[in-house]
């Protein structure tokens, strides 16, 4: 079974990007044997359109301008690892795209998918579940009033 | 600047641009105006390190730092190697024809392409033209073809070896309707000399 049908290029991208860059450096060092790689963009600072829709349902409006960080690599066998990441750090930028490239490699996927990307998926679904069970905590009742109709 | 326009083909060797975007596009474009406010005069551009080898470094390093999602680029069709890497860096759109495009290439021993398609503006708007950028296999100031007119104290000389047959005889034709017009820019490995609308080429 190919490990793409679990996680595909798109979820790993995002788990990259909201990876630390403390993390990812002690993760790229943790990588046996990396391909040499070039840089075909240096990583670039800049600004993107996020745009947002009330409600899932109203019209498209532009909510604001956020900054983000991309960068393009490309390994000795000619694969493309591509990141885009929100802030200005561009070596957080560089790793993720290093990154990429690899978790298109065939035979280091399998690993990768295993070690960093399930690493990095983990510890963000228990930042988000700890902010959630922050949140609930200090949940209200209004006993008077109907909830959800 | 969308994702679509940065991704290249698959399995294309895809080399990088300047180290330094920032600093040598500037470059480029400041050694892109001397050469067109003084025609006749040769400019060295920015070296670059790798560029495809079907376009001259100077040609190459003029797409890098003007070309963007703006401007179309015309390149022939063998050179589809040089126009993914054009796009992939600059995200300029490839025109379909020459008539549709804002800069046209001609790379060493290609065919010129159909000038008579060549976009030359309209009286009202003579900056809606395209500019050629063709590859020559000489450019010697001080000698050669005699240029005159805005930009040159008395006269220029400037040689151009190798240059696509009647390609500056047509180019004398088709900015005698001035204002409209097209700027030409001769590359040479890594200089180029230009000969905007405004000079008159004898000899």
């Amino acid at each position: 079974m190919r490990s793409e049908s679990t996680i595909d290029r798109r979820q790993w991208m995002a788990i990259l990007a909201r990876a630390p860059r403390e993390t990812l450096e002690r993760l790229w060092s943790e990588v046996a044997d990396p391909p040499p790689f070039t840089t075909l963009k240096p990583a670039e600072t800049g600004l993107v359109m996020v745009r947002a829709r009330c409600g899932g349902g109203g019209a498209p409006f532009n909510f604001g301008e956020m900054t983000m960080t991309r960068c393009i690599v490309q390994t000795s066998g000619r694969i493309q690892g591509h990141a885009y990441v929100a802030g200005r750090d561009r070596r957080q930028a560089e790793l993720a795209a290093r990154f990429d490239a690899l978790l298109q490699m065939p035979d280091r996927q399998a690993p990768l998918l295993g070690t960093v990307v399930g690493q990095l998926a983990q510890a963000q679904a228990e930042r988000r579940d700890g902010r959630w069970a922050d949140a609930a905590a200090t949940r209200v009742e209004f006993l008077t009033m109907v909830r959800g109709t | 600047m969308t994702m679509d326009q940065l991704v290249a083909p698959a399995g294309l060797d895809m080399r990088p641009g300047f180290d330094e975007p920032v600093a040598a596009s500037q470059r480029v474009f400041r050694a892109l105006m001397d050469a067109l406010s003084r025609p006749g005069r040769i400019v060295d551009l920015p070296a670059l390190a790798q560029a495809p080898h079907e376009l001259e470094p100077a040609a190459a390093a003029i797409g890098l730092g003007i070309l963007d999602g703006d401007t179309s680029l015309w390149l022939p069709r063998d050179c589809a190697a040089a126009a993914a890497w054009l796009r992939f860096h600059t995200g300029c759109r490839i025109a379909r024809s020459v008539a549709d495009a804002d800069f046209v290439f001609v790379p060493r021993g290609a065919a010129a392409p159909d000038l008579s398609q060549l976009r030359l503006g309209s009286d009202e708007a003579p900056h809606a033209s395209a500019m050629l950028v063709v590859a020559v296999t000489g450019l010697e100031a001080g000698s050669g073809a005699r240029l005159t007119g805005p930009g040159i104290d008395g006269e220029a000389r400037l040689s151009v070896t190798g240059a696509p047959d009647e390609l500056l005889v047509r180019r004398n034709d088709m900015v005698a309707a001035f204002p409209r017009g097209f700027e030409l820019v001769l590359c040479c490995a890594d200089r180029i000399a230009a000969l905007p609308r405004t000079t008159r080429l004898e000899g």
